[in-house]
């Protein structure tokens, strides 16, 4: 009996002092004072039901404390809460911080050889950090995965995931599924094949390895045509996938096939350019969907998939959406990988449609004169109709809301050239179309999963869309500028109701979240990424720092 | 008639530029001139750092808020006062010089500043820049190196550079240049490296040395019968690292001057001028008028450097033309600032190494303490490393006629060292050591002081780090300044209560601005930690990030 309210007291207090649970994770949200998922929940929706922040009060909101994060890479990562301690990430550092007074606790130094930067072709930067049993789990630029003590910051496991100088690297935020950590991985302009990777929160041991280009006797490796293609496949996972706990799949985008001229590797070449549903406890691929079949373009599938429940035909659906960097707008039965939707959102000539038969693209004349050797003009642009900067979901409005590419891509194939390791490999040639500041950059954009079409749109002129796309319960939705700018735009009409001018460039995620009952709105500006290729003409200063807005007091 | 055209025509072209501030508009900066400019270092010639503007008072202050940032690409530290000219806000720091809009925080232009590497190492205090001036089109500035830029306001493209000094002999420049009757002065740093300070007269238009003038005399000039023979005085510091004031009816400059070199001053018997004091000079020619030394054979870094604040003071019922000063030795000094008399001189901070000043000589009376000290004991000394107080500019408001300063309450231990000279190595011959601390006791204070007394009228007492920031003085009732751990406060005047704080995003070292535009009254003030103080109170800034950037706040609106 002792032993057993011993053991009651020893669990209780292990579950006080080292969260969050599997349960907190599952639940993310439900306590609005914590953030502990990458895109405020396992369905990514990037959706909080806080109003006290609303249209009508926004223009009082002001910044309530900024902490520099002594960092000139550049600031992509969606900051965690849990406890009234915020935690943040960029390549250099990992951060934690009073959420209330913006004072540093501790910092811990990212330790990788200041050479890595030579094999990240986007950007030496990092998403953010995962929360689990006391520990903040991250990755590093030079593919390692991390685990630091939550109270001080002190290191307790790290595991090598790849050889950084072979073109591998790590900058995507981990995630934590069914008590398992899982990472990706970067690298598929270096010729990487790319993988997911199980590792136990606890030790940091290695449980398994998924590959996402299947080696020889694997099923699919007969899409690699010759056969060692698949070596330097590509297919990278640099975008945390999602997860449905009741189903135990997680959802998991994989990018470009290596080089972008196929010449080489005939086939499809799964599982680039995929969505693949993943048992998080074995590495098992359930479904997959390949949305390109033998990519030439860079249409990476990796970006956020939305987990909802929508009605299609008047039966409500669990689905899957992801708005491709192809320009369509796919939406799957999560359980099942069924095709159910895929309309482009954007100007797309590559393809005149998806075959909802079949599930490929019908590849355009246009396309089959790059394929042929011919300089085309390339809609979207290979920076596709929409980059990573993450859409949000309203369950409520049942709409999504992003930040899309405007713009195209002179874009042509050239020879191979052997692979070499830790040297590009890519094979093509591309021009963009100028940003300048009068063009339109990009839109916001309200749209109907199902049609694609917007409900509205906003134009962003003389820039490209900067940063992830937060929804609120107060109507409204949050962003970022390349400008600097936090901005919030009405989410029933894309009007901007507020903005306000940070110190650098903003190229992040916001998040919104609770403490002693007032709401909190926090996003990291600091120029970074290829914010230097995308913004165009603008002069931006560097320099990371993190930006916390509330109401202003009555 | 045609050269009368020509003239016309070039007169014209002279007065055409937008961005053409003329010395009537420096001189009346601060001082009836439009309250959207800051032109010059202390918000005006007399260095009062006192706005008239109230928009932002007591009673509004809770509904200040940042209105915009931007980031100064720089972990160096931020320690610069910003200048305002029509609507253009312009920003220094070791690395970057920065033209930024005032209305939307977006950087116009941003020039780097270029420097070796190494000239860190003959840096004693932080790489750091306190500002920059302005004049006729041009933003000058100094560098760490020891040269003078100057840019066009409209490009931030350089006009000219002029090397002032060798940085390997030790000399640099972090303070803030000036213009006083159309001549550009810069001054030097280096007092610890063994320099011979100076200041120096430049053309505005061409970077061309009009005069220099030393602080140290070389043998034959007045004043040099206070240095030993041989080559002392080559080496006896006598920097001028703090932006001196100006008063444009008498034309005489006022400046600081620093501490002698080597600490150590068993090489160097007398009384080492000018040395730890307060020049009056002619800008066109450098001329010294007048001087007064406040520690002659200066031994503990008692810099006469800090502001030189210029006042209309009643004293003994009679209008005076004064100056002050808060020396780091801790007296507050008061002089007529026509003819150089000392007016008064009383303590403003524990100290112990004068027991007064002989009012009838000038000179301090040293205590039996500082004899020991000169017979090679070590001692417990007050004022500590800081100073009593130290270059964080003190504002004064001639409303109250009360002078509003960061003081700093600690003590040393302090012992003459042997020394050798050694180009652009460190010649100070001290050990300087900080005291320990009572518990319990305070390490600085915010005081409203009379200047005539040196009493406080009030102190706000501070027990963890000491401000290392300006402190500006408002007629809307406020002080301002900042804190090292990042917040920027604001002060009720009258009572020293801190009535709003703002956390920003690393720590605050700098000088706060204020000013208008379009009807908007504005504060502005650098946040990046930095200079001496972050290797001192290394433990207690852990967790204070670098990273420069420029803050400006407005009244939410109602």
């Amino acid at each position: 009996m002792r032993t057993i309210l011993l053991l009651i007291a020893a669990l209780t207090l292990a579950g006080c002092a080292l969260g969050p649970g599997a349960y907190d994770l599952k639940n993310d949200g439900r306590n609005p004072d914590d953030v502990l998922t990458y895109g405020m929940g396992y369905s990514q929706n990037r959706y909080s039901a806080l109003s006290q922040i609303n249209k009508t009060n926004v223009k009082r909101l002001v910044p309530v404390w900024s902490l520099s994060l002594e960092s000139n890479f550049g600031e992509q990562a969606q900051p965690m809460l849990l406890d009234g301690v915020m935690y943040i990430a960029d390549a250099q550092w990992t951060v934690a911080i009073d959420a209330v007074t913006g004072k540093r606790l501790w910092r811990t130094a990212v330790d990788f050889p200041a050479d890595t930067a030579r094999i990240v072709c986007c950007g030496v930067s990092n998403k953010g950090v995962a929360l689990y049993h006391g520990k903040v789990i991250r990755t590093t630029i030079d593919a390692h995965v991390i685990a630091l003590d939550q109270k001080n910051g002190q290191l307790l496991w790290k595991q090598k995931v790849a050889d950084w100088t072979e073109g591998y690297s790590l900058t995507l935020a981990p995630l934590i599924a069914n008590g398992v950590v899982v990472t990706g991985c970067s690298g598929a302009e270096f010729g990487a094949r790319c993988f997911l990777d199980g590792w136990d929160p606890d030790s940091g041991a290695h449980l398994w390895r998924r590959y996402t280009v299947p080696g020889p006797g694997e099923k699919g490796h007969e899409t690699w045509i010759p056969s060692e293609a698949y070596l330097h496949g590509g297919a990278s996972t640099w975008i945390t996938g999602s997860y449905d706990p009741e189903l135990d799949l997680m959802y998991w985008g994989t990018g470009n096939a290596a080089p972008y001229n196929p010449e080489n590797r005939k086939g499809d070449n799964l599982y680039a350019a995929s969505i693949l549903a993943v048992r998080p406890k074995t590495g098992e691929i359930v479904w997959h969907y390949q949305a390109v079949p033998n990519d030439i373009y860079d249409w990476d599938t990796v970006w956020e998939i939305i987990l909802a429940d929508i009605k299609i035909d008047g039966k409500t659906r669990k689905v899957a959406m992801q708005m491709n960097r192809n320009g369509f707008l796919y939406v799957l039965d999560r359980a099942t990988g069924e095709l159910l939707s895929a309309k482009p959102f954007t100007e797309v000539n590559w393809a005149t449609h998806v075959d909802m038969k079949t599930g490929r693209p019908v590849e355009s004349e246009t396309s089959q004169r790059l394929r042929a050797g011919e300089q085309i003009q390339l809609y979207p642009s290979i920076r596709g109709g929409k980059n990573w900067m993450h859409a949000a979901f309203n369950p409520n409005t049942g709409l999504l809301y992003a930040a899309t590419n405007e713009g195209y891509s002179n874009y042509k194939l050239i020879k191979v050239q052997p692979f070499k390791a830790g040297f590009r490999y890519q094979a093509v040639e591309t021009t963009y179309s100028p940003v300048t500041p009068k063009s339109v950059g990009g839109y916001f954009q309200a749209i109907d999963p199902m049609t694609a079409k917007p409900k509205w749109r906003t134009p962003i002129m003389g820039e490209l869309p900067g940063s992830a796309i937060l929804a609120t319960g107060g109507g409204l939705l949050f962003t970022g500028k390349h400008s600097g700018d936090v901005i919030a735009l009405d989410a029933d009409t894309g009007e901007q109701l507020w903005q306000f001018k940070t110190p650098s460039g903003v190229n992040a995620q916001p998040v919104t979240w609770t403490r002693n009952g007032r709401q909190y709105v926090t996003i990291l500006s600091g120029s970074g990424g290829t914010a230097s290729q995308r913004r165009g003409m603008l002069d931006i200063p560097l320099g990371g720092s993190v930006w916390t807005f509330a109401l202003m007091p009555d | 008639m045609n050269k009368l055209l020509t003239a016309i025509a070039l007169l014209a072209a002279v007065h055409a530029p937008v961005f053409a501030q003329t010395q009537q508009d420096l001189v009346r900066d601060g001082n009836g001139g439009s309250t959207d400019n800051v032109l010059t270092y202390g918000m005006g010639y007399n260095q009062n750092r006192y706005s008239a503007l109230k928009q932002i008072n007591k009673n509004t202050v809770k509904r200040l808020v940042p209105v915009w940032s931007t980031s100064l690409g720089s972990n160096y530290g931020e320690q610069a006062q910003p200048l305002v000219y029509d609507g253009i806000l312009f920003a220094v720091n070791a690395e970057n010089t920065v033209a930024i809009d005032v209305v939307t925080g977006k950087q116009l232009w941003r020039t780097p500043v270029d420097w070796d590497p190494a000239t860190p190492r003959i840096v004693c205090c932080g790489i750091s820049n306190k500002g920059l001036a302005v004049y006729n089109g041009k933003v000058y500035r100094g560098t760490l190196d020891a040269h003078i830029v100057a840019l066009d306001q409209k490009t931030g493209k350089q006009v000219w550079k002029t090397k002032i000094a060798e940085w390997k002999e030790g000399f640099s420049i972090t303070s803030a240049p000036m213009v006083a009757n159309g001549v550009l002065i810069t001054g030097i740093s280096g007092a610890e490296f063994g320099i011979r300070g100076f200041l120096d007269g430049l053309d505005p238009e061409t970077g061309k040395q009009l005069w220099r003038r030393y602080t140290i005399p070389a043998p034959g000039e007045k004043g040099s019968e206070t240095w030993p023979a041989g080559d002392a005085y080559k080496s006896g510091g006598g920097s001028t690292w703090i932006t001196g004031s100006y008063d444009p009816e008498l034309d005489l400059l006022y400046w600081g001057v620093g501490n002698a070199g080597p600490w150590n001053p068993t090489t160097r018997p007398g009384d080492n001028l000018y040395t730890a004091s307060i020049l009056a000079i002619k800008p066109k020619t450098g001329e010294i008028v007048w001087h007064y030394q406040l520690v002659p054979n200066e031994m503990f870094d008692l810099d006469a450097n800090w502001e030189i604040i210029l006042g209309d003071l009643n004293v003994d019922g009679q209008k005076r033309k004064v100056l002050m000063q808060f020396s780091r030795g801790g007296f507050l000094y008061v002089l007529d600032r026509v003819n150089g008399k000392l007016l008064s001189a009383k303590p403003f901070e524990k100290i112990n190494w004068a027991t007064h000043i002989d009012m009838a000589t000038g000179r301090p009376v040293e205590s039996e303490i500082t004899r020991k000290a000169r017979a090679g004991e070590q001692i417990e000394l007050w004022p500590g490393q800081w100073g009593a107080k130290n270059w964080a500019h003190a504002a004064f408001n001639p409303a109250t006629g009360l002078l509003y300063a960061n003081t700093m309450h600690n003590s040393r231990l302090v012992k003459i060292l042997p020394v050798e000279y050694k180009v652009g190595q460190r010649f100070v011959g001290f050990e300087n050591l900080p005291a320990p601390r009572e518990a319990g006791s305070p390490i600085g204070h915010v005081d409203a002081i009379d200047p005539m007394t040196g009493q406080q009228k009030w102190r706000a007492r501070i027990e963890d780090i000491p401000h290392y920031s300006a402190v500006i003085a408002t007629a809307g009732g406020l002080l301002f300044t900042g804190k090292e751990t990042g917040e920027f406060i604001a002060l009720d005047i009258d009572t020293g209560k801190t009535l709003w704080q703002f956390q920003t995003s690393s720590g605050i070292n700098a000088q706060p601005i204020t000013f208008t535009h379009k009807g908007r009254q504005y504060v502005a003030i650098q946040s990046g930690v930095g200079g001496v103080n972050v290797v001192r109170m290394g433990e207690q800034l852990k967790n204070v990030p670098r990273g420069g950037s420029v803050w400006v706040f407005a009244l939410m609106d109602q």
